[in-house]
């Protein structure tokens, strides 16, 4: 049973029904709505994004649900991407933060964790000033603020 | 979903997903992060600052230069100050506590988890500052109370009382947390913004002098600001001082009570007196649930055991290099036993303590539905019972008796995961191959310097190998055996990798569990273990590196293909694939068997009946597929696959009694064997009758067809 999905520029996707249930947000509305020809409107997600998204849940179609790991510490590891994850998200990082943005929205947690796998990675090894490049972000610290904040957490960078 | 209206551009703008992403920085990264903006530092702070682990310094470092941020760094006691409340995990490994450092600690770390000060010079009193008050009423004379109860007798009502005690501790220590959460919650939710960041360091230089107060770090919201700031500026010069005073009282601030805490380790700690410590660690009460005292002197058993019933929720406890003796565990195992479990530990080191064989056998058989891992390297009298101990039904037989007679019921223990029996040198093998039988959960073995031999790892393996995921180095070589390290033994994920991961593993035994005569040459290798990883690709790479990868020179078969590898001589190989048969054949469990492009020839004479015993019992897939044609299957064999593995028909016979008298071809089958794949390859060449007969010996199969 195909599903039909429609993303903000009014491009139709049809997809199978397991594919598209990858998405939490979409099976939900299915289940909600009933089975129904009827399109499902995404209006926040672009037809460039939706089909790479499309792409990555026909890739993972049948991969088992992911279990919430309960860990203490709130660090994760982000060095675990699997090769074909890995190419999946070499793209610009317009549309890495894109495709973050509606797994995001269409609720695909395993998406979403590669997603920030990546950005997190991308941010890895830069200084302040390049991470503020990267995010288009200005500095609002004054340099009195900048000086205390680097002695108070000196400890912590080269240990 | 009120971002969506805004539609942002970038998963920053989302905080839950910024939060999301700043999980995955590691301490190098989150310190960049901080200094980015106020946002960022917001949303980093709380994960840079969530577990702190101070090291001493090299001891080549000058002793006097303050390298360690502990010992007189402004800035790091700056930052503690502000951002202490978000460390869950301290951990301050062989540093100078100074006068006023557990205060600070017991005033600014509110969500303290676990408080780790090994090789650190605290004393009990210096721990007193932290855990200062008696919020579970642990003074002597409650416990005064209790023990009164019992010596009279009312051992029913007792009992009840002491449950309802547990009881009421633990909801009392969760209505403490939540309570202690709020307030710290409310009272410092305006300084997460980081408004108050503009302060001159050179100020706090000053200490207490009263214009601080006023200065830049206003916390605009809270109600009592000035005070409570000029109280923060008050504090940094006093801990900053080394010897000095002690900064005794705060004018008022409360040293709150650390509620959250739940891990404490004191190992090693010289100036601390272990009956002294134990008195203000029972003060945590319901809390705790892993106290370390290695190495502490001065702990004794009476002690230890008083301290007991305050923390019903100890769940390990290490004693490593503590005289504690048999008293403590004899009174531990009935504790347990009188609270049908309630507080049981869960796991105990008890290395190179004063125990011996007797008090932990007495353990094991109070315990051994509770206590998954027990070490006791290095300990006087262990003997053949304390294994017993874990598995043995209890009160059946005596023990006299049982020994006389050589019964022992044992039955299955599948709580026990973690055992430490290092340098037990009396135990005997008997008793370790019932244990061994017996535990069905064990991840980690350590059997250095016992006098295991062989035998009980057999069993091990037989039990085990499903689960096994990492096998340590080593311990299948020789009679010699030193160690057996299994760690993080676990089920796979689903049953298919499980069967290959199982099969890989058998694939690791054989060479091992009967080694060959050292020869020169690839055949020596397989004794060193090292050179057997785990993955099933390299398990086959490496049976072709070992000498599989052809025929040896004395086969009469003119259809196989030469390898580059060097080759062997085949008696050498046939001694290995007799091992890999022979252990094959205790493969009892054996499921699902894939030994495809495996590179040697499957021969009946190289010893396959060997494999029989066990593989007739459960196996159920056998894949023997190979993509070029050196693994061939010749008539024979393919007339004893159909005899061992089909209605247990002999074709030779049938072929003498002609076609006609095939009667005996249709009984049940001999095997489980429900799918068997060789390539079509295998077969070129081969006599069509006997093709026909195995066809028709074995209806079931499923013949996979490869090119």
């Amino acid at each position: 049973m195909p599903v039909t999905l429609t993303s903000l520029d009014d491009v139709k996707f049809t997809v199978d029904k397991d594919v598209a249930e990858r998405s939490i947000l979409i099976k939900n509305m299915i289940e909600d709505v009933g089975e129904s020809d009827s399109p499902i409107p995404l209006p926040n997600v672009s037809s460039a994004v939706l089909k790479k998204v499309i792409e990555y849940c026909e890739h993972h179609r049948n991969d088992p649900v992911q279990v919430q790991d309960e860990t203490d510490d709130p660090r994760k590891r982000s060095n675990d991407i699997e090769e074909w994850d890995m190419k999946f998200m070499a793209v610009d990082q317009e549309m890495l933060f894109e495709i973050i943005l509606a797994a995001n929205y269409l609720d695909i947690k395993p998406l979403l964790d590669v997603g920030c796998k990546t950005v997190a990675n991308i941010i890895k090894g830069k200084t302040p000033e390049e991470i503020r490049k990267t995010f288009n972000i200005v500095n609002d610290f004054t340099p009195e603020e900048e000086a205390q904040i680097k002695k108070e957490n000196e400890w912590a960078e080269d240990r | 979903m009120s971002t969506l209206d805004t539609r942002p551009s970038t998963p920053i703008e989302v905080p839950e997903l910024f939060a999301r992403i700043a999980n995955y920085l590691d301490r190098h990264t989150l310190v960049q992060m901080i200094q980015v903006c106020r946002k960022f530092h917001q949303v980093c702070i709380p994960l840079l600052w969530h577990t702190v682990y101070l090291q001493e310094p090299d001891e080549d470092d000058d002793e006097d230069a303050p390298d360690c941020p502990w010992e007189g760094d402004k800035g790091f006691r700056m930052g503690f100050l502000r951002h202490g409340r978000w460390i869950e995990h301290l951990h301050l490994v062989g540093l100078m506590i100074q006068d006023g450092d557990l205060e600070l600690i017991a005033e600014n770390c509110t969500r303290l988890k676990s408080l780790d000060l090994t090789g650190t010079n605290v004393t009990a009193e210096t721990l007193q500052v932290l855990i200062h008050s008696d919020p579970y009423k642990t003074d002597p004379e409650s416990t005064k109370k209790r023990k009164h109860g019992e010596d009279t007798g009312e051992d029913g009502n007792n009992e009840e009382s002491e449950n309802d005690i547990d009881d009421d501790l633990n909801s009392r220590m969760t209505k403490y947390r939540r309570k202690s959460i709020t307030e710290t919650e409310t009272e410092q939710e305006p300084d997460s913004q980081y408004e108050s960041v503009g302060l001159d360091p050179s100020s706090s230089d000053q200490g207490g002098d009263d214009e601080n107060a006023t200065g830049p770090i206003a916390r605009p919201s809270h109600g009592s600001s000035s005070s409570s700031s000029s109280r923060a500026y008050d504090r940094i010069p006093v801990h900053r001082l080394s010897g000095t005073t002690r900064a005794a009282k705060f004018k008022g601030t409360p040293t709150r009570f650390p509620f959250q805490l739940e891990v404490f380790v004191l190992n090693k700690c010289r100036q601390l007196t272990g009956n002294k410590a134990l008195k203000v660690l029972q003060l945590l009460g319901p809390q705790l649930q892993r106290l370390s005292l290695d190495h502490v002197v001065d702990l004794d058993d009476s002690s230890l055991i008083e301290m007991m019933p305050h923390c019903p929720n100890l769940k390990f406890l290490s004693l490593r290099g503590c005289d504690v003796t048999d008293r403590f565990l004899v009174q531990l195992a009935e504790n347990i036993t009188k609270n049908a479990g309630k507080g049981a530990i869960e796991e105990l080191k008890l290395d190179i303590a004063q125990v011996t064989g007797t008090g932990l056998v007495t353990l094991a058989k109070g315990c051994k539905s509770h206590l998954a891992a027990l070490s006791s390297r290095d300990n006087l009298g262990m003997t053949d019972e304390v294994l017993y101990a874990f598995i043995q039904e209890s009160a059946i037989h005596t023990r006299e008796s049982a020994s006389k007679l050589k019964l022992r019921t044992c039955i299955n223990n599948s709580v026990l995961t973690k055992i430490n029996l290092s340098q037990s040198a009396d135990i005997t093998d008997t008793a370790f191959r019932t244990l061994f039988r017996h535990a069905t959960e064990l991840q980690e073995i350590l059997l250095d310097g016992t006098k295991v031999q062989d035998g009980p790892l057999i069993v091990l393996a037989e039990n085990y190998v499903r689960r096994l995921k990492r096998l340590g180095l080593g311990p299948w070589t020789s009679y010699a055996l030193r160690v057996l390290h299994m760690q993080d033994m676990a089920l796979m994920a689903d049953d298919a990798s499980e069967a290959k991961e199982e099969e890989n593993e058998r694939a690791r035994f054989p060479l091992q569990l009967e080694p060959l005569p050292p020869q020169d040459g690839p055949l020596a290798k397989p004794a060193d273990p090292i050179a057997w990883p785990v993955t099933k690709t390299h398990v086959k790479l490496q049976f072709e590196t070992f000498g599989f990868g052809a025929p040896g020179p004395g086969s009469s078969s003119s259809r196989r293909k030469k390898t580059q590898k060097k080759k062997p001589n085949s008696s050498d190989q046939r001694a290995v694939l007799r091992a890999f048969y022979g252990v094959l054949g205790r493969c009892r469990n054996l499921e699902y068997l894939d030994m495809c492009n495996m590179g040697f020839r499957i021969r009946v004479r190289d010893g396959l009946d060997l494999v029989l015993p066990a593989l007739q019992q459960n196996l159920t897939e056998w894949h023997l597929t190979c993509h070029c044609p050196q693994m061939l299957l010749p008539d024979a064999e393919l007339a004893w696959f159909g005899k061992h593995f089909g209605s247990g028909a002999d074709f030779y016979q049938y072929q003498q009694q002609g076609a006609g008298g095939g009667d005996q071809g249709q009984g049940t089958q001999v095997s489980r064997l429900k799918m068997f794949s060789i390539s079509d390859l295998a077969l070129e060449g081969g006599d069509a009758d006997v093709y026909e007969w195995f066809m028709e010996q074995l209806p079931g199969f499923n013949m996979e067809y490869h090119n």
